[in-house]
C-alpha cells in the first residue's frame, strides 16, 4: 500500500497533542538507518546520529534544491527494544538494541542512497555495516507528544501501557520509538518535544 | 551599555544564553563547535569578557550553584531578551554594506598590464572557487544543521557564485575588447 505523505499526514505523524494519546496509522516510507546495541548512553548513539546524517547530507542537499519551499526537515527517530522486553522497561541498558533513523523523501532510490554513502564516505571516521535505506510501514501506532523534561517520560510511559493500552484492548507489537523534535544543543530540557510512538495490535 | 548598540560579539553570546543557561566554558564549546568563529572574532578569553559586561548591563545574570567546584551559570534576563529580540531585528532588517576589496583593484585597472590585470583576476577565480569548496566542506562536516543555518551557508554559497560569474564575464569582456 503506498500512500501519498501530504502535510495534513505529516502532521498527524509527527505533531500529536500533548494531552491524551491517539492512534495513527503509520504508512510505509523509506528511512536512512543505523543499527546499535548496548546502552545508548556516552555517545554510543550520538556517534551514530553523526554518521546517519553526514551520509545522508548529499540527499538532503538535493532535496532542499528540488523541493524548495516545500521541504520539511525529517527528525532523528530512535527504535528501542529488547530480546526480553523486560529490561526495556526496567532499564537494563545493556541488554538494549537500538535503531537510529531518518526518514527519506519518496523519491530516493538504492542509487541514490549509495551515491550519497559514496560522497559522504570521507566525512566519516567509519561507514557501519548497518547503514542502509529501508522502507519501514510502522501501522497502527499508540502515540503522543512529550512536551518537558526526559525523565518525566517513564511517568507518561507508565500510563500509556498501564491504562491507555489494556483500556483500548490493544498489546504493544513492535519497538517503542521515540521521535526527537528538537536539536538538544539548542533547545533546553524543559522545552524538548519528544513523540512517544508503540506499535500496537489487537490484545488477545 | 542600555539601550547602546550591542557588538557582534555581545550579540552573539547573549543569543546563546538565550537558548539556554550556561557557564562559560560550555559558551566556549558552544562556539567552536559550531564554527562560529568564521564569522565573528571572539577568542577564549573575551568570552568572560564579554559576559562581564552583559551582566553589568543587566542582560544576563550570573548564578553560582551551591558545591565548590561549580561554575558560574549564566542566563538571559527579561531586559536581555527585549535587547536580543530588538538587535536581531535590527541584523535581519538593516542593510549593513561591505566593500569588497576588488572594487580598489577595479578602480586602478589601467595602471596595469591588461595581462598583468586578467591574471590577477584569474588568482581571484581561483580564490573564490577555493572558498566555494571550504564552506561546503564545513557544511558537510557540520552536519546536521536547522534549516535557517542551511540558509545561512546558502546566502555565503550565492554571494560566492556571484562574484565568481561576474568574474568570469568581466574577463571575457577585458580579454575580447580590442
Amino acid at each position: 500500500m503506498r500512500v501519498k505523505i501530504d502535510r495534513a499526514k505529516l502532521v498527524e505523524l509527527y505533531l500529536p497533542g500533548t494531552e491524551g494519546f491517539t492512534l495513527v496509522d503509520v504508512p510505509e516510507m523509506p528511512f536512512a538507518m543505523i543499527d546499535g546495541e548496548g546502552s545508548p548512553d556516552h555517545g554510543a548513539s550520538a556517534k551514530a546520529i553523526k554518521t546517519l546524517f553526514t551520509a545522508i547530507y548529499p540527499i538532503r542537499r538535493e532535496a532542499r534544491k528540488r523541493m524548495g519551499k516545500n521541504f520539511v526537515e525529517a527528525p532523528l527517530e530512535m527504535l528501542y527494544w529488547a530480546d526480553d522486553m523486560h529490561d526495556l522497561a526496567a532499564g537494563n541498558k545493556e541488554n538494549w538494541k537500538w535503531k537510529v533513523m531518518v526518514v527519506l523523501p519518496d523519491w530516493v532510490d538504492d542509487e541514490m542512497f549509495s551515491q550519497a554513502v559514496a560522497e559522504a564516505r570521507g566525512q566519516m571516521d567509519e561507514v557501519p555495516e548497518s547503514l542502509r535505506l529501508e522502507k519501514f510501514a510502522e501501522g497502527r501506532c499508540a502515540q503522543i507528544m512529550h512536551f518537558g523534561r526526559q525523565q518525566e517520560v517513564p511517568a507518561t510511559l507508565e500510563r500509556l501501557y498501564t491504562e491507555f493500552l489494556p483500556q483500548n484492548e490493544l498489546d504493544p507489537a513492535g519497538p517503542y520509538h521515540e521521535i526527537y523534535l528538537n536539536d538538544w544543543s539548542r533547545v533546553p530540557p524543559e522545552k524538548r518535544k519528544i513523540v512517544l510512538r508503540q506499535p500496537v495490535r489487537a490484545a488477545d | 551599555m542600555k539601550g547602546k548598540k550591542l557588538t557582534d560579539s555581545e550579540l552573539l553570546v547573549l543569543g546563546l544564553v538565550s537558548e539556554m543557561p550556561r557557564h562559560g566554558y560550555e559558551l566556549e564549546q558552544v562556539i567552536d563547535g559550531r564554527g562560529m568563529r568564521e564569522w565573528t572574532q571572539i577568542g577564549f578569553s573575551s568570552i568572560y569578557f564579554v559576559l562581564g559586561k552583559l551582566e553589568k548591563a543587566g542582560f544576563v545574570s550570573a548564578e553560582k550553584p551551591a558545591g565548590r567546584k561549580a561554575k558560574k551559570v549564566f542566563s538571559i534576563t527579561r531586559s536581555g531578551q527585549d535587547a536580543l529580540a530588538a538587535q536581531t531585528a535590527e541584523a535581519l532588517g538593516h542593510y549593513r554594506p561591505t566593500f569588497s576589496s576588488v572594487l580598489l583593484g577595479m578602480i586602478h585597472w589601467e595602471v596595469l598590464s591588461r595581462e598583468a590585470s586578467l591574471a590577477a583576476l584569474d588568482a581571484r577565480r581561483t580564490a573564490v572557487a577555493r572558498e566555494l569548496e571550504r564552506l561546503e566542506r564545513i557544511r558537510f562536516e557540520s552536519q546536521p544543521l536547522p534549516d535557517f543555518i542551511e540558509a545561512l551557508f546558502d546566502f555565503s554559497e550565492g554571494q560566492l557564485q556571484a562574484e565568481k560569474q561576474w568574474i568570469e564575464t568581466t574577463s571575457a569582456y577585458m580579454e575580447a575588447k580590442p
